[in-house]
């Protein structure tokens, strides 16, 4: 089916941005780090705890 | 025009924001999905708990189940960070084209009725206010009445779209924390910790039944932001950023509101010997009329605050779906039937029985999109397939739905509702519920059924995708 001028206006800019993604020299905001791993593997872990103690019995 | 248009479509549509566009850090984007979170629902939801569990168990309960499922379900943020689109677009490779189109609008169609529940609560807030004050409103009228004034002042902020939102809730938002850091220290003060700690649950049924039945409209209450999530992060400038305030937002500001209704609900219970949600009557009541004032920031402006960025999230979940559809018609459908459920009033009637069934059809997509992002695609993924780009169809699926994903999503919600809990009836089937809850059941069911799929020759229906990843 033939794209309407929406549509195409729409795919247009998505394949120009698509293609300066694309291109080397373009920079993707500063990737997520080792701190933030461990930050949710310790949120999740402390979290977890609390909530077997709870169904424990063991915090009323 | 054609400008304008596209300036139009990137911070209100499907067009991938590029790292040059993004304008939120981490604060905004941290106060703007506060914003959203905070709501009068949060009253409500503390409230219905707080009949379940005692005071410890309630902290517990609310804090720790919303960062368990918060922290996980956000993960994929790092993803829409990245490459500056929504879950929506990424979900075109686990759902297909028109999978999304209809999962998109269902939930969006679901997630509305949050906003009714929300506007009705502004109508019955605002009466409660004005009857502290001497003035009687008919609840039958100006209920609805109100509630639809709600929606369609959330909907002004709406149409103004992200940088109108930035900066209202960068003051509400503010002003909003404060006041509940308020309430609960009025709380305290008018009926002492001890008594407080001291009230027993008075819903009948083992420790155990309680402590899940609580836990199950905690973990659907944090799955009801799962869809929604990862639309506002891709405004934002780090994957760090990105992910912390919008796990922070709603694992750990919305929770506290939560709990904040919930210690009124008991502090009520203490003086009057009814759990009551209301915040304006629970001020009153605690505190006298004067402090009932502060509801207007709690209920009034939160829920118009609340109406507008979710009108925004939710238009922008069904232009996932529907590219072509103008931004504005959208926000202007949803106020109307927004409006039309706030008049209803159904959902508001039915509030457990609607997160759970609600959170049994975002769960599955949960446990599928983490499992995809962090296990089947291995955080890779071919942007111009999901774009449907000349020469890219990796996920043109078996008419526009990918059958493995919605078979995921089908065994997920039925085994569910059979084997595990019945929302509905709030019927326990089988001891599952006890360890998992029935909306936690969906999210792990789905994931791990995706996960078993893609170990099976489906993988290579699943990953055609392999091939095509320019983008990295």
């Amino acid at each position: 089916m033939k794209p309407t001028g929406i549509e195409q206006i729409i795919q247009d800019e998505t394949e120009r941005r698509l293609a300066e993604m694309q291109r080397p020299d373009y920079e993707f905001p500063p990737r997520a780090t080792a701190a933030d791993a461990w930050g949710i593997v310790l949120l999740v872990g402390v979290s977890a705890v609390l909530i077997v103690l709870c169904m424990l019995g063991v915090i009323e | 025009m054609k400008n304008d248009y596209i300036v139009q479509e990137t911070v209100t549509g499907v067009v991938p924001m590029l790292k040059k566009d993004r304008t939120y850090a981490f604060w905004d984007l941290f106060l703007c999905t506060s914003g959203f979170a905070i709501a009068t629902w949060c009253y409500t939801q503390g409230a219905y708990i707080a009949e379940y569990l005692t005071f410890k168990q309630l902290l517990v309960n609310v804090f720790c189940f919303n960062l368990v499922w918060l922290s996980v379900e956000c993960i994929p943020v790092f993803f829409a960070v990245r490459y500056g689109i929504d879950l929506w677009i990424w979900l075109r490779s686990v759902l297909g084209l028109k999978g999304v189109a209809i999962f998109a609008t269902t939930i969006s169609m679901a997630n509305f009725g949050w906003y009714g529940v929300n506007a009705r609560l502004f109508g019955s807030s605002v009466i409660n206010l004005f009857g502290a004050f001497g003035v009687t409103l008919a609840p039958g009228f100006w209920e609805p009445a109100l509630g639809v004034l709600c929606v369609v002042l959330g909907t002004l902020i709406a149409l103004g779209g992200p940088e109108v939102i930035k900066w209202t809730s960068r003051i509400l938002v503010s002003a909003l924390l404060v006041v509940g850091v308020i309430v609960v220290g009025l709380c305290f003060t008018s009926v002492p910790l001890a008594d407080i700690a001291a009230v027993q649950p008075q819903i009948e049924g083992g420790r155990l039944l309680r402590f899940m039945t609580s836990a199950e409209g905690n973990v659907a209450f944090a799955f009801s932001w799962s869809t929604q999530a990862l639309v506002l992060p891709r405004l934002c400038t780090s994957e760090s950023k990105g992910y912390w305030s919008t796990n922070l937002a709603y694992g750990l500001v919305a929770p506290f509101f939560v709990a904040a209704g919930g210690v009124m609900a008991f502090a009520m219970f203490v003086k009057t010997g009814v759990y009551e949600s209301d915040p304006t009557t629970m001020l009153a009541t605690l505190c006298g009329p004067g402090a009932a004032l502060l509801s207007l920031l709690m209920v009034v402006f939160a829920n118009i605050g609340t109406q507008g960025i979710g009108s925004y999230v939710n238009c922008m979940i069904v232009k996932g779906g529907f590219p072509n559809v103008s931004y504005r018609l959208m926000v202007v459908l949803a106020m109307v039937y927004v409006s039309a459920l706030t008049i209803w009033g159904w959902v508001m009637d039915n509030f457990g029985a609607f997160i759970s069934l609600a959170a049994y059809i975002q769960g599955p997509i949960i446990g599928m999109t983490v499992v995809d992002y962090l296990v089947v695609k291995r955080r890779k993924l071919s942007l111009k397939s999901a774009y449907f780009m000349a020469g890219h169809g990796a996920y043109r699926f078996t008419g526009g739905f990918n059958l493995v994903g919605l078979a995921c999503i089908l065994v997920a919600f039925a085994t569910c509702f059979l084997f595990v809990y019945n929302p509905l009836t709030g019927a326990m089937k089988t001891p599952i519920f006890l360890v998992l809850t029935g909306s936690g059941y969906t999210a792990v069911c789905g994931g791990l059924l995706y996960w078993l799929a893609s170990l099976t020759p489906l993988r290579r229906y699943m990953l055609k995708d392999r091939a095509d990843l320019e983008i990295r």
